[in-house]
């Protein structure tokens, strides 16, 4: 698994407080109840912190599968 | 768990073991035209300080091609590039096991790389080298299954079942159709299912003879009646001679499947898209109107016609933007739809639009992964259309079940979007 993964893998461990070997490198929102609007904002900024990127509007709005947001921070140049 | 692709993660491997004879030698000379002494004589392989007849490398190499288009990856496979060095040369007699073994994974991609090796029952190695390769299509699969998850259960000795597309034997009959834009994506699959449903097809094509050709040759295989029409639908002459000679092969055209399309133009409606818009419309609704005018009357004659015209989930909801020429160019077919639907009804003749999301074909391929993947989220069903989905529901259409359903408008989309 790459790295960029498994760093965003623990990033939703944190802020789903679900541990992070239950995360699948495919989980997507409908995996976890409490992937919502609100643990969204709260994963925007632990991207933008973690990575250092700033990430747009319509990218907060695709932050809805560990591989979408890994694609997200592919386009930004993280890898 | 690891990253994989296609369920297959750095590490996993498959092997095969194969028995060098001459009878492989002779066939691969007889198939490939190398009939080089030095593999086809053993005296002219003594010569050149060799024991026996030297196998042909690629024959070889064909075994390292049976692993990966079968076992690993598997159907799917697109192999993009290889490498291989002959370490030693190998007779008749050798037993060899070629050994596929996955080094890289890029998801992103959808690429693995693969480490390729054979080596003989004294573990010699004979060859070595590296090979790349996509997965085709993998977000059209069923999403929601992880595939890392079964990749741990897959042995060499475990061969995946090979999924021929298609290879269903035909059923009933139907009148023949003709395909526009048959030769390839969605067309092509809706001339293919037409064609298990007992239509007599005809593709449609504007370029890309060799394309369309090979996609009937492929219905034919299967037991279909196929025959392409090369016809650019852009151009200003009339189909009327070549739909008449169309008509002459096949029989009466009793449907018109309309899924040509230009490639996609992406601008802004307020660039200068004008010409753009114009193009569309001349593939879209002058195509349409050009083969109707000609098609229309034995429909009348016979009370029987079917009339499909592919749209675009783009129709539903707000289009997505710096898409302007192309939403013109369907919404104007789908007006064409609505009002051909009341005009001929009372001729029997059904007329009717399906409308696909996003589906990966070539119309569509510079859309990047997370495009695709955002949009597969976004669907209720979580997965892209696949051409499949709208070739069944076009195909119903044209059949029986479609008997009673005539200016509807139907969404392919996984959900409401």
């Amino acid at each position: 698994m790459s790295q960029v993964n498994q760093r965003v893998r623990q990033l939703l461990s944190d802020v789903l407080g679900v541990p992070v070997e239950q995360i699948g490198e495919k989980a997507t929102r409908d995996d976890f109840q409490n992937w919502d609007s609100a643990a969204n904002v709260q994963l925007l900024m632990a991207i933008e912190g973690e990575f250092g990127v700033t990430l747009s509007v319509d990218d907060a709005a695709d932050l809805l599968s560990v591989e979408l947001i890994v694609a997200i921070l592919t386009e930004r140049g993280v890898s | 768990m690891s990253e994989s692709v296609g369920g297959w993660s750095v590490g996993a491997s498959a092997e095969h073991t194969f028995d060098m004879t001459e009878a492989l030698i002779d066939q691969y000379a007889a198939l490939s035209g190398d009939f080089n002494p030095i593999h086809m004589k053993k005296e002219a392989a003594n010569a050149s300080g060799f024991p026996r007849r030297v196998a042909h490398g690629w024959l070889s190499g064909a075994f390292l091609f049976r692993i990966v288009g079968m076992t690993l990856p598997g159907p799917g496979v697109l192999v993009q590039s290889m490498t291989l060095d002959w370490k030693q040369p190998l007779f008749p007699g050798d037993r060899v096991t070629a050994k596929v073994t996955v080094t890289k994974v890029s998801v992103a991609a959808q690429v693995l790389v693969l480490g390729l090796s054979g080596t003989t029952a004294t573990g010699a190695l004979a060859f070595s080298g590296t090979m790349t390769v996509q997965m085709s299509n993998e977000l059209a699969k069923a999403t929601v299954a992880a595939p890392a998850a079964v990749s741990e259960a897959r042995t060499a000795a475990e061969v995946k079942p090979v999924v021929v597309p298609g290879a269903r034997t035909i059923t009933g009959s139907g009148p023949p159709v003709l395909v526009t834009g048959g030769a390839r994506g969605i067309g092509r699959a809706i001339a293919e299912e037409l064609a298990r449903r007992g239509h007599p097809v005809a593709l449609g094509y504007a370029t890309g003879a060799a394309e369309a050709e090979s996609a009937a040759a492929a219905i034919r295989a299967q037991g279909g009646r196929a025959v392409t029409f090369g016809f650019d639908l852009a151009s200003d002459q009339s189909p009327r001679a070549a739909l008449e000679r169309l008509a002459a092969e096949l029989g009466p055209i009793g449907g018109l499947v309309h899924a040509a399309t230009p490639s996609l133009d992406r601008a802004a409606a307020s660039e200068s898209v004008l010409p753009s818009v114009e193009r569309y419309l001349k593939v879209y609704v002058g195509g349409a109107l050009s083969l109707l005018e000609v098609l229309l009357p034995s429909m009348k004659a016979a009370k029987h016609g079917r009339v499909v015209f592919l749209g675009t989930s783009a129709l539903f909801g707000a289009p997505p933007p710096n898409m302007a020429a192309y939403v013109t160019g369907k919404s104007a077919l789908l007006g064409l739809m609505k009002s051909l639907s009341v005009e001929l009804g009372p001729s029997g003749i059904t007329c009717n639009m399906v409308s696909p999301g996003l589906t990966v074909t070539d119309l569509t391929r510079d859309t990047s992964p997370r495009q695709q993947l955002a949009e597969a989220q976004r669907i209720p069903l979580r997965r892209l259309a696949q051409v499949q989905d709208t070739a069944r529901v076009v195909a119903s259409l044209l059949g029986e079940d479609g008997a009673f359903i005539s200016g509807a408008h139907l969404p392919v989309t996984g959900g409401p979007v």
